[in-house]
């Protein structure tokens, strides 16, 4: 597997070899600042002056497009210019590097100055952007590229294996998703029995944990040579519970919790078990991001970034049996709690696809897992997963080594 | 002879050609109604020169027909103010243009018959709008004669500051004696807060023996709940507060839309747990929660009266009800109360409450004035067990814009545990009040 990963960054850094130069001029970053607004009412109203008055008062300014609701939309302020009615000097919208630009000349036709000043103030959501300052557009591509662990995504519509995502139509800041695998919290889609529902914002994704067997997702077992779709079926409680996810100030986090047994009668409810069931009523972990490699404004390269954290666990081991006349039932609470560490890495953004994304995580005394994605086009990926439990109790209900092959499909509409 | 309304007429046997006529005359009405949909929208021109060149024409036009002069005649320094209508079809016309004194709110006539005679040039360059432009405020659109809803920046930017006093702080330092505190760095995306109790479920300040530390950010909000016991709790305590024990929360809330779940999990260093009653070491607790609510924030006009000025000539104005903001909140709330004992360092659940009692529904109304000078926040949940809760926050001294003086108010009503039980466990955390003092910079 290290092996596997060496490799890998040799390829990367052989990659970083060619680039090419964009038509759209890159901007100094010691003149200019660049965010990209994410707050909907103040994108709407944006919209509203470009696509709904300006571009019907001038139908025949073709330079200045439509904004469609995924377009990222990034405000470029001058720092050399004092008068406040001319800081704002560009605004760029696009996807995926094609960017149209708004320059300074139009900006005061399409903008009234007290928007303009409003805009200035930052005095809403917004994320920083670098965009604006890549000399070309793979540089561009790779500054804005959201990897597989990211919460959010440009796309209107996500299918995969692990997790479906949609955005709403009215609302594309808002998106519904279900996940069926927690590969950050260390287990691969279908083994816990449940599946979480939530809402997807910006940086946040909160929601339901819900108990579902219907996915029974067949992972290859490496010790046993076989498939299997019933790995934890047998031993993993599962119930009704809460997760989240953030992303806030470089720290990126996932918390899951459940509800747990607490009489004989709610274990009977389960269809099979052995003398004991587990209950994972706590699973999280706390990391934050370091950019190891990543494209300069003039030089490209792959992306390396390591999440060094701590990682946390719980899970309750109950009897099926007891002694209780009322039937409470008693357990023993086994805790995992240690580093955590990722490494991301994804391939140099050239001319098209196919785009590497992979990741190596480790949770001590826990878990690994390996995790390749091959981007075969801009809608299609490839996903195969490698799992490695070190922790004996965990071995109890999960294989030593498990391989799970999945797929993703990015759509729009 | 009877009068025979259209009603009726339509009602009657055998008079279909009527009936397919008046069908006919609705539906290209209404097809009518639909394709002439337009958006009215106004600014005032910034470009001088055409500001000019458009006033000058029309001034020399205007001195052709004496009888159309009058004193509200426009100045050749003027401002100008344009209107325009954009058709849903793209087809945009001409609304209205008016002239305005500069630095002063008062606007002189424009003849509407007069324009119609300038160059269609000039009235095209004035349309195009390709020059420098103002946006106009409320006030003035109303002026030129735009009285409908018009989305304005102005509002927008009095929203977000209703949004952000209620959701985090509207200023980069917000301290309270209540323990809510927010350090939010100047122009920066994010900030620390720190909140005493369980505010977003409806037991605040003194009711939860909690505190909740964390970051903050325009969407987002996750913390680390801890226990927390204020040394004074027993003074300003007549109910039992809930127990407080290690856990999280993660919040959300956007314009129209927001949301948080809160754990907490008696079994971490439960050697640390320090019982409200040492006889029984029982504990009350809420292992979960989550909330999902609409939210949204409305401006509201300042209400006065004319009142009669005893020592002075003329009428007076008394304000009634300041401009302000209103924020709303309303949703569904979930949260399990748990009651256990906390034996050898073992945890033991005696009782929760039910799905059923554990859903309450939430409304929260707050209100904050333009100039910050009061502020107000009501949350109530309704449910087998309702809660309620009031902050009131007033600025007293003028020229200590800085501070803040207001209290807190909590109350629920009791929960009974086990009722059909021998030995029922009730658990009352009655009222709850909090004289405050908040610093803001």
């Amino acid at each position: 597997m290290n092996k596997f990963f060496i490799a890998l960054l040799m390829f990367a850094s052989l990659c970083g070899q060619d680039e090419t130069k964009s038509t759209l001029k890159s901007l100094d970053p010691r003149k200019y600042e660049s965010w990209t607004v994410e707050d909907q009412k103040y994108r709407i109203r944006v919209e509203e002056l470009i696509n709904t008055q300006y571009r019907l008062i001038h139908p025949e300014d073709s330079l200045v497009s439509d904004i469609k609701s995924n377009d990222k939309l990034i405000i470029v302020r001058s720092l050399l210019e004092n008068n406040p009615n001319k800081q704002l000097y560009e605004i760029w919208y696009g996807v995926d590097g094609n960017y149209t630009i708004v320059p300074r000349e139009k900006i005061s036709w399409i903008f009234g100055t007290e928007f303009q000043k409003l805009i200035i103030e930052k005095n809403y959501f917004f994320l920083e952007s670098d965009v604006v300052f890549h000399s070309s557009e793979q540089g561009r591509i790779a500054n804005s590229f959201q990897n597989i662990n990211e919460i959010w995504t440009q796309r209107s519509l996500i299918i995969s294996t692990e997790r479906i995502l949609a955005k709403l139509p009215q609302r594309p800041d808002l998106g519904i998703a279900i996940n069926l695998s927690q590969p950050l919290l260390g287990y691969p889609k279908g083994v816990m029995n449940t599946i979480d529902v939530g809402l997807v914002l910006r940086l946040a994704e909160i929601g339901i944990q819900v108990p579902f067997k219907g996915y029974s997702y067949p992972t290859y077992s490496i010790k046993e040579s076989k498939f299997s779709s019933v790995i934890g079926d047998k031993n993993i409680y599962s119930g009704f519970g809460g997760y989240g996810r953030f992303n806030l100030v470089g720290l990126s986090g996932n918390i899951s919790v459940q509800s747990y047994p607490t009489n004989i009668k709610d274990i009977n409810k389960i269809e099979s078990f052995k003398d004991s069931i587990y209950v994972s009523t706590l699973k999280g972990n706390v990391s934050s991001k370091i950019n190891i490699i990543k494209s300069e404004f003039n030089s490209l390269k792959p992306t390396i970034s390591i999440y060094p954290g701590l990682y946390f666990q719980r899970f309750g081991k109950y009897s099926n049996t007891t002694n209780d006349i009322n039937g409470n039932i008693d357990h023993r609470n086994i805790n995992f709690s240690n580093f955590y560490g990722r490494v991301e890495y994804t391939s140099l953004i050239k001319r098209g696809f196919p785009r590497i994304e992979s990741f190596y995580q480790i949770m001590v005394n826990h878990s690994s897992l390996f995790s390749l994605t091959l981007n075969v086009s801009e809608n299609l990926g490839i996903r195969l997963d490698h799992y490695t439990y070190l922790d004996t109790e965990l071995k109890n209900f999960m294989p030593e080594s498990v391989l799970d092959l999945g797929f993703r499909l990015k759509l729009d509409y | 002879m009877r009068k025979v309304n259209i009603v009726e007429r339509l009602l009657m046997k055998n008079n279909y050609r009527l009936t397919k006529k008046v069908i006919l005359i609705l539906f290209l009405s209404l097809g009518i109604t639909f394709t002439q949909t337009t958006e009215m929208t106004g600014w005032i021109v910034n470009d001088t020169e055409l500001s000019k060149e458009f006033l000058s024409a029309y001034l020399d036009t205007l001195e052709n027909y004496d009888h159309l002069m009058s004193d509200q005649d426009p100045q050749r320094d003027d401002n100008l103010i344009v209107s325009i209508d954009i058709n849903r079809d793209g087809l945009i016309k001409l609304r209205k243009i008016k002239s305005q004194i500069p630095d002063e709110k008062v606007s002189n006539t424009v003849i509407d018959s007069l324009i119609s005679k300038l160059a269609p040039s000039l009235i095209e360059k004035i349309i195009s709008r390709k020059y420098s432009w103002t946006e106009l405020n409320k006030d003035e659109l109303i002026e030129i004669g735009i009285r409908q809803e018009v989305r304005n920046i102005f509002q927008e930017r009095s929203a977000k500051t209703t949004r952000d006093a209620f959701w985090w702080t509207n200023r980069e330092f917000d301290m309270s004696s209540d323990l809510r505190f927010v350090i939010r760095p100047y122009k920066s995306t994010w900030g620390i807060i720190v909140e005493q109790g369980l505010p977003s479920l409806g037991y605040d300040i003194l009711s939860s023996r909690t505190i909740s530390i964390g970051v903050i950010n325009e969407i987002t909000k996750v913390g680390l709940i801890t226990p927390w016991i204020l040394p004074y709790e027993s003074a300003l305590l007549s109910g039992r507060p809930l127990d407080g024990f290690w856990g999280f929360n993660l919040g959300f809330e956007t314009q129209y839309l927001g949301g948080e779940i809160t754990y907490q999990d008696p079994s971490i260093l439960t050697d640390g747990f320090k019982p409200y009653d040492n006889n029984t070491n029982s504990f009350f607790f809420i292992p979960i929660s989550a909330n999902i609510y609409y939210s949204n924030s409305f401006a509201l006009r300042e209400r006065s009266k004319y009142i009669d000025s005893k020592n002075r000539f003329g009428t007076g104005k008394k304000q009634i009800f300041p401009s302000g903001n209103l924020s709303i909140k309303a949703g569904l709330s979930y949260r399990q109360l748990s009651h256990g004992n906390v034996i050898d360092n073992k945890i033991i659940y005696l009782n929760h409450t039910d799905l059923l009692d554990s859903f309450r529904f939430l409304f929260e109304l707050g209100y904050i004035t333009d100039d910050e000078a009061y502020s107000i926040n009501s949350r109530v949940f309704f449910g087998s067990q309702t809660s309620s809760s009031l902050t009131f926050d007033k600025r007293f001294i003028n020229s200590a814009k800085f501070l803040k003086v207001g209290f807190r108010l909590n109350w629920s009503n009791s929960v009974t545990f086990g009722e059909s039980s021998e030995n029922p466990q009730i658990w009352e955390p009655k009222l709850v009040f909090m004289p405050t003092i908040t610093v803001v910079f």
